[in-house]
């Protein structure tokens, strides 16, 4: 035992010996902040990490358009490895005088809860949770809960396929249409939901297949479960499952079947995919940045991004969908923002 | 050798672990020593210099406790997934099962202490937490005392399961999720159950170290100063010798992994309790890493008390301090990182005789009686 | 055949009628047979390359519990290699390598240096989790659309289905390595070098070698199953997508005590358990929880049931010295 403290003090030593020959360059942290009209913003992921091509990609991507939009601010991301991160990540921009922390994920709602409790005078934006309705946020006046409506979104998607499945398009020789989740949550289902409705809307007689692959890493996973609902007669697979996703609308590049992508256009993949349900949290986050530019941010709101908005939807539709189906289409976003469509948020 | 060139050694290993790092930091382009000085800065060892008087390093003494704290918070939950591989180590079992028993001890103790409420939650949260952890482990323990099935396999599915549970138990629609906000979340941890806040600059500091160090100290005292360690040393080097003392090995091997599962209970109490105050489904399935935080940490503290401590220590500051990279590092590089340091560390510990064999043919004619008898053949 | 014992022969059979069963209790499951077939052996493709690596290094004496990080090491070097190549034969021998030199230096540590192999395998499962992590953030930095690569062809059989070129090479695997290990002089020194190195050495064996050459191979198979993810299955990499699968492989060694149709045995039922997992959850929407647990659970009633007793290779774990 003698021989490790012996050994720990030498570890620690070296330590400090290192940390002090490199402590000098980067000590100030002051100096990155002279631009005196520019403001601090920390994006902090949740623990999906910032390559998870999905909010939290597309959250870091908003920094950026918020940038090339103009808006004079410094910024710094932070990436969670597991939520033990979270709460640390957020004292560590409020300690360090950042004007405005976003934190990405409904798992952060407690975690900025602490934290803005704390920092009254630090604001706070959190995508994909709405503080009214949550005990622990809605009386924080410093934090604006950012959520979506993905089931408009999904919808109008749902109406393009169930329209375009009804008129006998390329394809679709089935009788059913598949979609794949990551994990079960919140998010995820209002964009499963939406888009069966939208579906059945339009062609009723549709079987449904829903499932989940519990992971948003396991590329192979989504696949297998994506080739189960193909086997099953699926002419189309919805892929609601970030990275992992990308195996699921690879299962359907290879049956010959439809993709349809989420979060961001992904017709880059190829020309199988049909349309992409996006959910615009780039432009969300760029908006925040904007509005905190100019002063018109407020804290103890929420801002909710549907298709009135256009913070969700679809990307525009090609000539060859039928101008029946393309009338749907709009006739469902028109009936969406005049409230005459109702979605329901249970799935099928 | 004398504990001199033992200690030496160990350093030499660690400068070199660093200089690998080096590379990779220098392959993508940095400097390796801005980086790793940002490192040590980021989990607050610069709090050193700041007392020079006069602080001639210019350190912010607030940033620089505030980041320190953020690592001994780290260090607490290590420390008890270090002990948590230790021990059955010491016993000559291999628990990969850390992961599991962390969580079926937290969900346990947090379902206790949010049920129990503000009396007694904490203490009902801490005694579900080792009850949780210790089952989970003591079944590994028991399927390999009964049927010999091998803990490395028993416990690496045990995590798995405990994973698929706890991701239903506060999946969407759960039967702990939040039932308020609808999210997969467990409801918060009440505010004044966590456990309590020891200092606070910026970054609060919880009193999980203390957990930590006295189960360390419980450690200590079981392993080197009672029959129980004794026999667990036993079982260690020759499980067929202490079978033929007398000792019940079935038993041991039972409560071994047990006490292992206990700990690893506990670093998810003080993890819950102390930092996250609250659990997710998706946290409890993206946690394969926890088990190997441990398993490296018992490694390189090579199973002692004092050892798992400082190895704790030393794994906290790149994980926490990784966190805290600024300026000169791309933040999405910093984690993968600290994990790539650890890795070569845990190699070279794996590879200590490395400066032996480095040091002459000879060296190696010695150490390999096998290279002598093929010369022999030859 | 001899060396395959009778035990060995029980849970190899148990297991399959086991498979069988399950496969005439699904057609609640929405799919039919061919389709599970084809599900199946798609999912125990890069268990069952991993597997057949780990079996040849544990039957060498060398625990080789670093399968996962050799598995993820040949996802990315593939990925990357078919990128820059345009050849999924580069690609695939590129993972083979490059999982291939990791098992390498797990190889080095482990028996030149007597390092404890537990150690270094949990060395090579982080280096290959982040050190993965760390090159492909490096090349393509965060979010970026990732090129398109050559893959490995499928080869289609009328009336089942289409099945990957690596998945025939890996079923394939099976039979050749069991013919290797158990009929010939190679398959014997390497046995004897797992179960008694030191009389092997007596009898002019070279242990260190073949222990070498063992370790290297088990990395190269490993690194074609995560190659198979990548360059096969996929065309794509993400982090941490072999997600655990060096363990199940390792675990079916072990429930398949260290032989090749044993270990094909736990793998097939791993995967026909999750294939239907997928068929049943879609069809029927039983909880993914559970369909996601279920393997698990499985794999770990075989191990209890299908005693270890003796099977594992006597020096297993430890190294000559």
């Amino acid at each position: 035992m003698k021989r490790n403290v012996i050994l720990g003090t030498a570890v620690i030593g070296l330590l400090l010996a290192v940390s002090g020959c490199a402590g000098t360059p980067s000590a100030p942290a002051a100096d990155s902040s002279e631009d005196a009209s520019a403001f601090k913003v920390g994006l902090v992921s949740d623990s999906g990490g910032f390559n998870d091509r999905g909010f939290n990609a597309l959250s870091l991507a908003g920094l950026t358009l918020a940038e090339d939009a103009g808006v004079s601010f410094t910024s710094e991301a932070r990436e969670s490895a597991s939520d033990s991160d979270l709460v640390p990540n957020l004292q560590y921009f409020a300690q360090q005088g950042y004007d405005l922390i976003i934190a990405v994920g409904f798992a952060q709602a407690g975690p900025v809860a602490e934290v803005a409790a704390d920092y009254p005078d630090v604001d706070f934006a959190i995508v994909d949770v709405a503080t009214e309705g949550d005990p622990a946020l809605e009386d924080l006046d410093n934090v604006q809960g950012i959520t979506f409506k993905e089931q408009e979104g999904a919808y109008l998607a749902g109406v393009l396929v169930g329209g375009l499945r009804a008129s006998g398009f390329e394809k679709f020789d089935g009788d059913a249409i598949g979609t794949v989740g990551g994990e079960k949550q919140p998010s995820v289902d209002r964009f499963i939901a939406g888009f069966q409705q939208g579906i059945i809307s339009q062609s009723p007689d549709t079987v449904l297949l829903n499932g989940y692959s519990q992971t948003f890493a396991d590329q192979d996973a989504c696949k297998q479960l994506a080739n189960a609902q193909l086997d099953q007669g699926a002419d189309a697979i919805f892929a609601v499952a970030g990275g992992c996703g990308l195996g699921a609308l690879d299962a359907a590049d290879q049956a010959g079947a439809w993709g349809i992508g989420v979060d961001a256009d992904q017709a880059f993949l190829g020309d199988f995919i049909l349309t992409s349900v996006v959910k615009k949290v780039d432009v969300a986050v760029s908006t925040v940045l904007k509005s905190f530019a100019d002063g018109s941010f407020e804290g103890g709101t929420d801002v909710l991004y549907g298709i009135e908005n256009d913070g969700v939807g679809i990307p525009a539709m090609s000539d060859a969908v039928p101008a029946d189906v393309q009338a749907a289409v709009e006739a469902a976003r028109a009936g969406i923002i005049d409230g005459s469509v109702v979605i329901d948020l249970t799935i099928k | 050798m004398n504990r001199l060139q033992v200690a030496l050694r160990q350093v030499a290993l660690l400068v070199v672990a660093l200089v690998v790092g080096g590379l990779f930091i220098v392959l993508a382009g940095y400097n390796p020593f801005a980086v790793y000085g940002e490192l040590l800065a980021g989990a607050g060892f610069n709090l050193v210099l700041a007392i020079i008087p006069g602080n001639p390093a210019g350190i912010s003494t607030n940033i620089a406790a505030g980041n320190l704290f953020a690592t001994i918070n780290v260090w607490g939950p290590l420390i008890l997934l270090g002990l948590s591989a230790a021990l059955p180590f010491r016993a000559g079992l291999f628990n990969v099962g850390s992961q599991g028993q962390y969580w079926f001890g937290a969900i346990l103790g947090v379902q206790l202490g949010i049920t129990i409420g503000s009396n007694g939650g904490l203490l009902a949260a801490f005694l579900g937490a080792i009850v949780g952890g210790a089952v989970c482990g003591a079944i590994a323990g028991a399927l390999k005392a009964l049927r010999g099935a091998n803990e490395v396999v028993t416990t690496i599915m045990i995590n798995w399961l405990v994973v698929y549970t706890g991701h239903f138990l506060y999946g969407y629609a759960g039967p702990f999720a939040n039932p308020v906000t609808q999210q997969p979340v467990s409801v918060p941890f009440p505010e004044g159950m966590r456990l309590p806040e020891l200092l606070k600059s910026g970054i609060t500091l919880h009193a999980g170290i203390l957990v930590a160090l006295v189960a360390v100290a419980v450690f200590g005292v079981l392993m080197s100063r009672t029959g129980f360690g004794f026999s667990v040393r036993t079982l260690g080097s020759n499980r067929h010798a202490a079978h033929y003392a007398g000792m019940p090995t079935k038993r041991l091997t039972v409560l071994v992994m047990g006490i292992g599962g206990a700990f690893a209970g506990l670093a998810g109490f003080v993890e819950i309790t102390g930092t996250t105050g609250q659990i997710t489904g998706s946290n409890i399935v993206g946690s394969s890493s926890f088990a190997f935080a441990g398993i490296a940490v018992a490694l390189l503290g090579r199973n002692s008390a004092v050892g798992v401590l400082l190895a704790a220590l030393l794994f906290a500051a790149l994980q926490s301090g990784s966190r805290f990279l600024s300026g000169s590092f791309p933040p999405e590089l910093a984690s993968s990182l600290s994990g790539v340091l650890q890795a070569v560390i845990v190699f070279l510990i794996g590879a200590n005789s490395l400066f032996s064999y480095l040091g002459g043919l000879n060296g190696i004619a010695a150490r390999l009686p096998i290279r002598k008898t093929q010369g022999a053949v030859e | 055949m001899r060396h395959l014992t009778r035990s060995t022969v029980t849970v190899a059979v148990g297991v399959l009628i086991g498979v069988v069963i399950l496969v005439f209790v699904t057609n609640g499951s929405g799919l039919a047979p061919a389709a599970i077939l084809v599900s199946t052996l798609a999912i125990a493709t890069p268990l069952l390359l991993a597997a057949m690596g780990g079996l040849i290094s544990e039957r060498a004496g060398v625990v080789n519990i670093g399968l996962e990080g050799m598995m993820i090491v040949g996802a990315l070097a593939g990925f990357l290699i078919s990128n820059a190549t345009g050849s999924w034969v580069a690609g695939v021998a590129g993972g083979a390598i490059a999982a291939g030199l990791l098992a390498l230096v797990h190889a080095f540590v482990s028996i030149v240096l007597n390092a404890d192999q537990v150690i270094s395998g949990t060395a090579v499962n982080l280096l290959g989790l982040f050190g993965t992590e760390y090159v492909f953030r490096t090349f393509f930095g965060l979010g970026s659309e990732l090129p398109a690569i050559q893959r490995a062809p499928t080869l289609a059989f009328p009336g089942l289905g289409s099945l990957n070129i690596i998945t025939i090479v890996a079923v394939v695997a099976v039979p050749v390595l069991a013919f290797v290990m158990f009929r010939t002089p190679v398959g014997l020194r390497l046995r004897s070098v797992g179960e008694n190195p030191l009389a092997a050495q007596t009898v002019a064996i070279h242990v260190v070698k073949l222990r070498f050459a063992a370790v290297i191979l088990s990395g190269v198979l490993a690194g074609i199953g995560g190659a198979y993810l990548s360059v096969g299955s996929l065309g794509s990499f993400s982090e941490g997508m072999t997600n655990g699968r060096g363990f199940i492989a390792l675990a079916a060694v072990i429930v398949g005590r260290w032989n090749p149709f044993g270990a094909l045995a736990a793998c097939l039922l791993f995967a026909v358990v999750s294939a239907l997992g997928n068929g049943f959850q879609v069809s029927a929407g039983i909880s993914a929880d559970l369909t996601a647990g279920m393997p698990y659970l499985l794999t770990l009633i075989a191990i209890v049931v299908f005693r270890e007793s003796a099977s594992a290779p006597a020096s297993l774990g430890k190294p000559l010295r």
